[in-house]
């Protein structure tokens, strides 16, 4: 009753590295293993999430952690001995090796959903909301495959606009491809209550930890994945200078700006957002930037930068070469080609 | 970071010191103070509706601090209920009140009716469910917190159910919403034999975690190792006080308000599960709980009623849990679906639909089998009904081809 005079809790340490299997992650200050593989995409078995069920058993291989609740409730003398451990109830206290078996269910899968809704965001983007049937983890910036009840045999890649949620919300930004059967029904026709099946995660765009400034480069739809990592990154409490430069045609196809708005707000570091129109009429009131937002890039760019580029295929390469000019190294560019079916046919030809 | 948010929840503490005064006042007062309880959630969430708002708190040793203010507010407010049955005036509590507040407590307590004893007794009660059972949920989740911990059980021990802060978290989060579940209803079966069955069936389950704990560690159940034995003896102790306080009469008080307390939990267990069906092996999404977001008991429960995400991510503190609008939805705010859930004609009425839309809108294929033998088990018509066209698509479904 009284055992919490005897015992001192240590300080918390600072970011410290879990290897899950040979996947280096990192895990903040009193994060648990489990919180910290499932929001960097692993896709680590658990159920209960607090030390009930013993889905999460995991083998501490290295290193040492701080356990939150007595593993006897779960764990065999033998588990214990050899080093079990439950990864729910695990919070690192210097860098660990964990070992699991990750087969039981494989990282990309596809999950029934439903449409929830469907909101109309500019003149040819809506949002798409799904819930599924169970949690799907991701990391922010990756993508799906969506299939639609009323399309049956058609399916598409959108990228995921917002982080992983616990409640299997997901959320995807639909431009309207002219000709494009799956864009069209979910721009013009009502699909709420429709079933669909999500196939993912995919890509490898997502963000990378670092301290160096961040450049983030928009264009159209493309805002959706990085909308995903700065949500993530402004709960992750990052605080790098970032700066998120936003493409689009005329005010009327600027959006999300409310939502811009909180991210800028709750950044821990300086955050600039600059919107630029190409075809902003030269009578609008507009006065912010305006052309293309390649050619608003240079003024920002730091040769530490890190860039991750989202968008049309013209403004990826033209973003790359821009910013290698500018001596911005290879391997700190990542960018993310938003393609219609008609851009692959033509790569294909 | 807005100074309301922290402030809100003191609103807690505020209902507690109401019903602290209104106990000390006598008379009609205790009744009237009962009334106002009630009159502030069922009428304060109607009228207040939602709060959705999910702050980035900067300072949550605040809260954690709110939650432990629980115990000294609880012992405080029984206390006082256990003095106003009790011979003479203990410890000088009345001549001290009196002296403070110049209102005389003392000959207030003698002009008490039974009808305003009877309400003290519903008052007490919910404030040992409201004020100790609440926060003890909070802080019996924080398994790694030594402190909170220790706060939990003392602040569960009024309600002689320290064996939630194991059933709870080992049990009833591992299997909510399936039939190893004790605390989770089947459809069709009414609050009364839930309160009963579900804390016969909680403390066997209590008993069995804790003994295979004992086991795993080569240690006897029957010791001073078992939680389960350690806890209730703090709650047998707490009956002991209130005897020592005020005789067999004060103990039995006491312990009557404390089972009153233990009831309150077990209804809002009913309410938070109602037959609710889950396949076992996957875990627990926010679909499994009804949610609400009525602000006056959010605010006043620390967030109890967000509990589709509190199930979905039982880590998460209290303050970080999300409002999922998306979520099932309980009938109204806490208190509200409370009185409602005594009322088992009226509570069928109303749930029912909700059961049949959550089959509808929310449950997977394979839990909509599930449901539809929940249906056919429940003795509820329209349940059963469904329960006859089982395995054929909910109606919301059947325009859309199969994948």
């Amino acid at each position: 009753m009284f055992s919490f005079l005897a015992r001192k809790a240590p300080p918390p340490p600072a970011l410290v590295t879990a290897h899950i299997n040979t996947q280096p992650i990192t895990v903040a200050a009193q994060e648990t293993l489990l919180q910290a593989a499932l929001r960097q995409g692993i896709d680590f078995p658990h159920s209960c999430r607090v030390g009930g069920c013993a889905t999460c058993k995991c083998r501490l291989v290295e290193g040492r952690v701080r356990e939150l609740t007595d593993s006897g409730y779960l764990l065999s003398d033998d588990e214990l001995d050899q080093g079990y451990i439950l990864a729910c109830q695990s919070v690192p206290q210097t860098d660990v090796r964990i070992e699991v078996d990750l087969s039981r269910q494989p990282a990309r899968r596809s999950v029934t959903g439903r449409v929830i809704g469907q909101e109309r965001l500019t003149g040819d983007i809506t949002r798409l909301r799904v819930q599924l049937e169970e949690a799907l983890p991701y990391k922010a910036g990756q993508f799906a495959n969506i299939e639609i009840a009323a399309l049956p045999g058609i399916s598409r890649s959108y990228s995921f606009a917002m982080p992983a949620q616990p409640d299997a919300l997901a959320s995807f930004l639909v431009r309207k491809v002219p000709g494009g059967a799956f864009s069209t029904l979910i721009n013009d026709q009502d699909v709420v209550g429709q079933a669909v099946l999500v196939d993912g995660p995919l890509g490898d765009f997502w963000l990378r930890p670092a301290a160096a400034p961040l450049l983030l480069v928009a264009g159209g739809s493309g805002l959706a994945p990085l909308l995903a990592i700065l949500h993530e990154a402004v709960a992750a409490g990052v605080t790098r200078p970032a700066t998120l430069l936003f493409g689009a045609r005329t005010e009327d196809d600027l959006y999300a700006q409310e939502e811009i708005g909180a991210i800028v707000c709750d950044w821990r570091g300086p955050f600039r957002f600059v919107p630029v129109l190409s075809a902003a009429p030269a009578d609008s009131p507009w006065n912010g930037e305006r052309g293309l937002v390649t050619e608003k890039m240079a003024a920002f760019i730091e040769p530490d930068t890190h860039a991750y580029l989202c968008g049309p295929p013209a403004m990826i390469d033209g973003a790359v070469a821009l910013l290698l000019r500018h001596g911005v190294a290879r391997e700190n560019l990542h960018a993310d080609r938003f393609t219609t079916l008609r851009d692959d046919l033509a790569a294909a030809a | 970071m807005n100074m309301l948010h922290y402030l809100k929840y003191f609103l807690f503490h505020g209902i507690g010191l109401v019903s602290l005064a209104a106990i000390l006042a006598g008379g009609h007062y205790t009744s009237g103070g009962l009334l106002l309880v009630l009159l502030v959630y069922v009428v304060g969430d109607a009228v207040c509706g939602d709060d959705t708002s999910t702050p980035e708190f900067r300072h949550p040793g605040i809260l954690t601090a709110q939650l432990w203010m629980a115990l000294p507010l609880l012992a405080l407010i029984v206390f006082a209920a256990v003095w106003s049955v009790s011979p003479g005036d203990p410890l000088g509590f009345g001549e001290w009140v009196t002296r403070l507040s110049g209102y005389d407590v003392v000959a207030a307590r003698a002009a008490t009716s039974f009808g305003n004893h009877l309400a003290m007794v519903i008052l007490t009660g919910l404030m040992i469910g409201m004020i100790g059972t609440i926060p003890a949920h909070e802080l019996t989740h924080r398994t790694g917190d030594p402190v909170s911990m220790f706060i939990g059980r003392w602040l569960l021990a009024f309600s002689f159910d320290t064996i939630f802060s194991i059933e709870h978290v080992y049990g009833h989060h591992r299997y909510v919403a399936t039939e190893d579940d004790p605390a989770t209803a089947p459809r069709g079966r009414n609050v009364y034999h839930h309160i009963v069955a579900s804390t016969i069936k909680g403390n066997i389950s209590a008993w069995n975690i804790e003994a295979r704990r004992l086991q795993r560690k080569d240690q006897w159940p029957v010791s001073w190792h078992n939680r389960v034995i350690r806890g209730h003896l703090m709650s047998v102790l707490l009956v002991a006080a209130a005897w020592a306080i005020g005789g067999w009469q004060a103990a039995a008080w006491f312990t009557l308000c404390g089972l009153c307390g233990k009831a309150l939990l077990e209804v809002v267990n009913y309410m938070e599960h109602y037959g609710m069906v889950r396949d076992p092996k996957k875990p627990v999404q926010p679909r499994h709980s009804w949610n609400t977001n009525k602000r006056i008991s959010s605010w006043t429960m620390f967030n109890l009623t967000r509990h589709s995400h509190h199930h979905a991510q039982g880590e998460v503190p209290y303050q970080d849990l999300k409002p999922f609008p998306e979520a099932p939805m309980m009938i109204s705010g806490y208190l509200t679906t409370l009185i409602v859930a005594l009322i088992p004609p009226l509570w069928h009425r109303l749930m029912t639909p909700r059961v049949l839309a959550w089959d509808r809108d929310h449950a997977t294929a394979e839990e909509r089998q599930m449901a539809a033998r929940a249906n056919a088990r429940s003795g509820i018509p329209l349940l059963l009904q469904e329960g006859g066209a089982a395995g054929a698509p909910a109606a919301g479904m059947a325009a859309n081809a199969p994948l």
